[in-house]
């Protein structure tokens, strides 16, 4: 079986995708036994091959901790410890999406197999994206991500928000994935190779005022920055948020955005470090313009999905204030990103686990009227959504404050004062308007005493999240070494 | 987007050859949006000696503004088929 093209340390690299991919399809085929009611083994099915995933990653970290990275297939993939923290981020963040869509789809009365098969394929296409070091496989596996998204955005099939959310996400990002392979063509122009490591090379052979260099520069982060959602690439984020199921906005505002920033991540450390100067000036004036917009757009929003699509684009301007770090050579700029990956994952998808209880059949709930009151009907759930918060926004002692210490340090490591400055303050408005939904929470008056949509799945979900925001604020000491180890393979 | 029939902006609908032509054009929007803007921009760095900022800034600015172009016509194109839909039916929520 084994042959000069694929080895035995080939199939171990890619285990985890592979795991996922079978219990995808086992999904797929379970679904046709399953009676109505029994629909949530679908759900059971999906998890199990979560949590398989999530040990394989696990027994990699001891493997690769401290060791050179495992390069596989010809060199177009890399198994390192930045590629495991990423994946083990996306399998967690997708095992919690799981929970939070069983009530939620039972809700809608759209319980079918293909949701979860849906997202444990996407997943496969975002953990061969933050494993991929060779253009062809990228872009394979951003496609693979993207398709899968498309159509869970629309999965909703007889509303009409969904299925335009899902057009209007589809044609979009078809746009900007051309616009991202007119870059990576002319990459490949320039280093006559798809491997990222030697297109450095020869660009680092070239003259830097070569303009075929930064034409391939500005079309591969424009295509790039569509992805995560940056100004001035950010027009569909509020749009698909708004229209997509509550629980894939939950899962697109998370698991994509952690497989595309690692994938951003490689592509400029690894493929254009010797053109950092020219993308460290356009992430500068891209970060500022996103959390400008992102943090002063939210506070006029009413609907609520609408309003986490502007705070994700103020978090991902404060990511992108790290990759600018970075490009100095800064150790903590990376580290700070990844840290405030999984922080945000994790404080994120609680919020929106709160968003899901809300839903009920004749209430959408989804306007942050609708929160109103939430103190004196569930007060659990009320501070459970301040503490969540209060993490987004950044106040000790939550995961979200480590995550934004550590931006502001490497900032300041750097030199980079004034960005500094500017990050601090748009953390003051961005408490502002996170304290709009705890002021309808804690002081309006609820409208109904209805019952909540609750479950134990929506239970685990909201245990999982809350516990990670606690423990990562108040002991992050071996986050932070694991986050370190997890970017060493750039440095090293 | 039903029926692939995109109103022009004053509201006429359009032939089918000019629907060919239409669609036909999209996927040039942003490249072309990009490109247009990076040269502009590195026209502007010669003559102002800022190479390669405005290069940098103009390419990506040309392909932002490619996207809107392209959100813009989606949008017309909702509007329209919204107008079409006036009843809405039982799929509107």
């Amino acid at each position: 079986m084994w042959n000069a093209f694929f080895h035995r340390a080939d199939y171990l690299a890619i285990k985890p995708e592979v795991l996922l991919t079978m219990f995808g399809l086992a999904v797929l085929l379970f679904d046709f036994l399953l009676e109505k009611r029994d629909k949530y083994l679908n759900a059971v099915l999906a998890l199990i091959g979560l949590g398989f995933a999530a040990l394989q990653l696990v027994l990699f970290w001891p493997l690769l901790a401290g060791q050179a990275a495992y390069s596989g297939f010809g060199g177009t993939l890399t198994l390192d410890t930045f590629a495991v923290y990423a994946k083990l981020i996306i399998v967690l963040a997708t095992a919690i999406v799981v929970l939070l869509s069983m009530k939620y789809l039972e809700i809608e009365g759209a319980h079918y197999g293909e949701y979860y098969a849906l997202l444990l394929f996407a997943d496969v296409g975002m953990m061969f994206l933050v494993s991929g070091v060779d253009l062809i496989v990228l872009f394979i596996a951003l496609e693979l991500m993207a398709l899968c998204e498309y159509v869970l955005t629309g999965f909703l099939r007889v509303n009409r928000r969904s299925n335009e959310a899902a057009v209007k996400f589809f044609l979009l990002g078809a746009f900007s994935s051309g616009l991202l392979l007119y870059g990576m063509s002319l990459l490949y122009a320039i280093g006559g190779s798809t491997k990222l490591g030697i297109i450095a090379e020869r660009l680092r052979d070239r003259a830097p005022s070569d303009p075929i260099c930064w034409l391939a520069l500005i079309t591969l982060l424009a295509g790039i920055y569509f992805k995560i959602a940056a100004v001035p690439f950010h027009q569909w984020t509020p749009d698909v948020y708004e229209g997509a199921p509550t629980s894939i906005t939950a899962f697109i505002s998370v698991a994509p955005k952690v497989a595309s920033f690692a994938f951003f991540i490689r592509i400029l450390i690894v493929g254009l470090w010797p053109m950092r100067a020219e993308w460290q000036l356009l992430t500068i004036g891209v970060a500022i313009a996103t959390m400008t917009l992102g943090n002063f757009a939210a506070i006029t929003q009413t609907n609520i999905k609408r309003f986490f699509g502007y705070s994700t684009i103020s978090h991902v301007g404060y990511l992108l204030l790290g990759l600018v770090a970075a490009a100095d050579g800064n150790r903590e700029g990376l580290t700070a990103i990844v840290i405030y990956l999984l922080v945000y994952a994790f404080m994120n998808l609680g919020a929106f686990a709160v968003i899901i209880v809300m839903r009920r059949k004749d209430l959408i709930g989804d306007e942050i009227d609708d929160l109103a009151g939430l103190m004196s009907r569930a007060p659990g759930l009320a501070i459970l959504m301040l503490i969540f918060l209060l993490s987004l926004a950044g106040i000790p002692p939550t995961a979200g404050f480590i995550g934004k210490y550590f931006i502001f340090l490497s900032l300041v490591e750097t030199g980079h004062y004034y960005l500094a400055v500017l990050a601090v303050a748009y953390a003051v408005v961005a408490l502002y308007y996170y304290f709009r939904i705890v002021v309808a929470m804690f002081m309006k008056k609820a409208p109904d005493a209805a019952p909540l949509a609750t479950g134990p799945g929506l239970t685990v979900a909201l245990s999982a999240t809350l516990a990670m925001t606690l423990l990562i604020g108040i002991y992050p000491q071996p986050f932070i070494l694991w986050a370190r180890e997890a970017v060493r393979p750039f440095f090293s | 987007m039903r029926g692939g029939v995109v109103p022009k902006a004053s509201g006429k609908q359009l032939s089918l050859w000019e629907q060919v032509g239409f669609y036909s054009s999209l996927g040039f929007i942003v490249p072309a949006a990009a490109v247009g803007g990076f040269a502009l921009g590195w026209w502007l760095d010669r003559w102002l000696h800022t190479s390669p900022v405005l290069s940098l800034v103009m390419g990506m600015v040309g392909a932002a503004g490619g996207v809107v172009e392209i959100l813009r016509i989606l949008t017309r194109a909702e509007k329209h088929d919204d107008g079409n839909n006036s009843s809405a039916g039982p799929d509107a929520k």
